[in-house]
């Protein structure tokens, strides 16, 4: 067995955290804990960087350890009224494995579906993620009802969504 | 397939993480008891992920992309430079995104990663002279909180209209993405860009005030972005979107012209040059030359000084005496725009634009 020099075991890491990150926000509950368990992934995968095989499916290797920290923290922090069943979490977890392993696809063609969306629907898209700004201070700028604002957000991503699977499907039919 | 009403409600607020204990339960109670919603479920909390990331420029982003590159070249592999455009709307005037909690962990990487780097570095010359490398090296060398005073020169393209003449000899302090400035002359005032993006000036020394992004008018936007370096923006976007060239320069210093690559040439950035300190690896001059949509401007930031930062300079506070004012967006934009005006003058009749909702 070789295992990987630092070097590569860091290139590796960096070049997963999006996929890391994505599978940890599917299980949990609340998106202020992601970057938490993020790091505690990161520390557990520099730790037993001794246990992976170089040349093998890192994917595969991080996704079990950040899929097993997500459930602990879910676990651990979780209160009587917020328990989920561990069959459900892994069903999810699964999904999110799915759709995670071609992120490259999906992320290219978010971006061509961003640049194809209306100049109101993206200026939304831009205030909410690029600007960071909560809805109450969206509905304040553009001058809409909080409700409303919320709505159509959730049109646009649905839109976004509904593109990406387009395009994705369009590619799998040309190769 | 209809909806359902309830999920895309209760899906909304989590989204926008407004969403209460019961309703969480009430949420993953519907999508565990219709198997077809897990899908859409899992679909919009990545999407989410992916926009926040894509568009949102989060500083651990920036670090991944920084050690993803610095992994590249130093296993010798050729540099991954504009092979993915996931970036692409991480445009160089992008302000930080609100949640900037960074990993100790990858701090920690990055610093193993860079030291390793400069350790082969040193037994190896030819290896390390890379264009490539040295932009890494300046933008680790930026990194430290260090603040640098840099003489602006701004030479007006034969595009621009701008009604604003740029004042000779400004000397800009920056620190990351920051800047302040102090203006001397008829009435001495200081102004500056914060890490949010907004512009405040003082209006002598007792008020302030803060113009938020989404309220600046175009002429304030663009005197902004003249004065920003966004060297850490920049230095990124070189690595990623641009094709550099490196010769050697005067005074033990290394010359890099970027230019963006053919994917990338709608943005402002049209060429840059960075003259880079050999044993130092601090930027000595920064030349850029950036195309708006009224206008063009070549800027010429050369280094004059380096110290440690003083924080209170990047706000207001640190340049007014007490007791002071200063109007934010707690203020209604009328009013600010009107404390501008009366102190600026004709000049500055369009730096504020005033939302719809607030001129009535």
């Amino acid at each position: 067995m070789q295992n990987p020099n630092p070097t590569e075991i860091v290139g590796l890491i960096a070049r997963h955290q999006s996929r890391l990150k994505g599978l940890v926000r599917c299980l949990l509950v609340r998106s202020s804990d992601v970057e938490d368990v993020l790091q505690e992934v990161n520390s557990v995968l520099w730790e037993k960087a001794y246990e992976f095989e170089a040349g093998t499916d890192f994917w595969a290797w991080a996704s079990q350890i950040a899929r097993f920290k997500a459930l602990n923290h879910i676990r651990k922090y979780s209160r009587d009224r917020l328990v989920f069943d561990d069959q459900f979490l892994s069903d999810l977890a699964d999904l999110a494995h799915e759709r995670l392993s071609q992120i490259d696809h999906r992320r290219d063609a978010l971006e061509k579906c961003l640049n194809e969306l209306p100049p109101p629907q993206r200026q939304l898209i831009d205030l909410r993620y690029a600007g960071g700004h909560a809805i109450e201070s969206i509905a304040e700028i553009i001058g809409r009802p909080q409700a409303s604002i919320r709505q159509t957000l959730y049109r646009v991503r649905q839109a976004l969504l509904s593109c990406i699977e387009s395009k994705l499907q369009s590619k799998r039919g040309t190769s | 397939m209809t909806p359902n009403p309830r999920f895309v409600e209760l899906m909304s607020k989590m989204l926008d993480d407004a969403i209460l204990d019961e309703e969480l339960v009430e949420l993953y109670g519907i999508v565990a008891e219709a198997p077809s919603l897990r899908s859409q479920f899992v679909d919009h909390l990545l999407l989410d992920t992916f926009l926040d990331e894509n568009l949102g420029r989060e500083p651990l982003t920036a670090l991944v992309d920084l050690v993803d590159d610095a992994a590249c070249s130093s296993i010798g592999k050729a540099p991954v430079l504009a092979t993915q455009s996931k970036n692409s709307e991480a445009s160089l005037f992008r302000k930080t995104r609100r949640r900037t909690r960074m990993s100790a962990w990858l701090v920690m990487a990055a610093s193993l990663l860079i030291l390793a780097w400069f350790i082969t570095s040193n037994g190896n010359r030819e290896a390390f002279a890379s264009a490539t490398q040295i932009v890494q090296a300046a933008m680790h060398t930026h990194a430290a909180p260090i603040e640098r005073i840099y003489i602006v020169d701004v030479k007006r393209g034969e595009t621009n209209n701008s009604r604003f003449e740029f004042p000779r000899d400004i000397r800009v302090a920056t620190q990351g993405d920051r800047f302040w400035v102090q203006m001397r002359g008829y009435r001495d005032w200081a102004w500056g860009r914060n890490d949010q993006g907004s512009i405040w000036m003082t209006l002598g020394p007792k008020r302030a005030v803060v113009v938020n992004p989404e309220e600046m008018g175009v002429p304030l936007r663009h005197i902004g972005d003249l004065c920003t370096l966004h060297l850490e923006t920049l230095l990124k976007n070189f690595l990623k979107h641009c094709r550099l060239e490196m010769s050697d320069g005067p005074a033990d210093s290394t010359i890099i012209v970027a230019t963006p690559h053919k994917q990338w040439s709608s943005r402002p950035l049209q060429r840059a040059m960075i003259e880079v300190d050999r044993e130092t690896k601090a930027i000595r001059k920064l030349v850029i030359e950036r195309e708006f949509e009224r206008s063009s401007s070549i800027v010429t930031f050369t280094l004059v000084d380096s110290r440690l930062a003083d924080e209170s300079h990047y706000g207001p506070e640190g340049h007014l005496v007490e007791p002071y004012r200063i109007f934010s967006a707690e203020t209604n934009a009328p009013r600010r725009r009107e404390l501008i005006n009366n102190w600026f003058g004709a000049i500055s009749e369009q730096w504020m634009q005033i939302p719809e909702t607030e001129t009535k």
